[in-house]
């Protein structure tokens, strides 16, 4: 997967689905991403079973919330490192000269 | 005669007594009625700020996941033409998205600025969000002090971070 965990990944999920108005389309379009994710290390495909725990994960995320010590929605709080994380993967493929 | 102008002014002192109470429990009301419309107005605020920012990040991201699977492509030379194309008009999207989600915490700083939304709560839900972006590698061109058009997260920065200035 590109610069994002799996947990990362599934929260960001999450946050999509629990903010769109249309949520069977949401969900069709983050099934057809997850299709297509690679690892970035080797590019090669993500096996079934990890496309699976990705959906797990948004499941459990969207069940039962992600809480902090202080038991606040982290969704709330907000968290910018995983874009980050991705701007920084971006960035440095495009001062390689991709 | 006289016993009526007494109770006439007594009834009249009660009336206004009434009154006076009134007008100062309907001002208390209205004040606590102003005091929630601005509570709800901040949370309103509150709620644009946050989903500015959201629907930003979203869109890096958007432009992030199509570029990477062009460049896995093109890594392994199994790009066509026309996906080359597409791969170069997304490096152009990839810096309007990049500078769309700081124009969008640069407008949420500015709200932070001038009072508009709960100070406390701002910091509380923004401070990590804002050093990570002024301690990101990959966005110090953005943060220059002098030349940097994102004032208003230098501000907020340099307030929460640098607390001897």
């Amino acid at each position: 997967m590109a610069s994002m965990t799996r947990h990362e990944r599934a929260l960001y999920y999450a946050q999509r689905l629990k903010s769109s108005q249309d949520i069977f389309k949401e969900a069709a379009k983050i099934k057809k991403e997850i299709d297509s994710l690679i690892w970035s290390k080797d590019k090669t495909p993500l096996p079934l079973k990890e496309k699976l725990a990705i959906l797990n994960e948004v499941k459990r995320i969207i069940i039962h919330g992600e809480r902090s010590k202080e038991g606040l929605l982290l969704i709330e709080a907000g968290d910018n490192s995983g874009i980050l994380d991705v701007i920084d993967s971006i960035e440095n493929e495009l001062k390689q000269g991709t | 005669m006289e016993k009526y102008a007494i109770l006439i002014s007594g009834l009249s002192l009660i009336v206004s007594v009434i009154s006076l109470i009134f007008s100062i429990l309907s001002k208390r009301k209205a004040s606590a009625l102003a005091r929630e419309n601005t509570k709800l107005a901040n949370g309103m605020l509150e709620l644009e700020v946050r989903s500015s920012i959201s629907d930003s990040t979203f869109r890096v991201n958007e432009v992030a996941m199509k570029m990477n699977s062009l460049i896995a492509k093109r890594k392994a030379n199994e790009i066509s033409e026309v996906e080359s194309i597409e791969l170069e008009a997304l490096k152009n999207n990839w810096r309007s998205a990049v500078q769309g989600m700081l124009n969008a915490y640069d407008e949420a700083c500015t709200k932070y600025i001038d009072g508009k939304v709960d100070k406390e709560r701002f910091k509380k839900n923004y401070h990590v969000e804002i050093r990570n972006l002024l301690e990101s590698a990959a966005l110090k061109e953005f943060f220059d002090p002098h030349t940097s058009r994102y004032k208003a997260i230098l501000k907020v920065y340099n307030e929460w971070e640098n607390l001897e200035q």
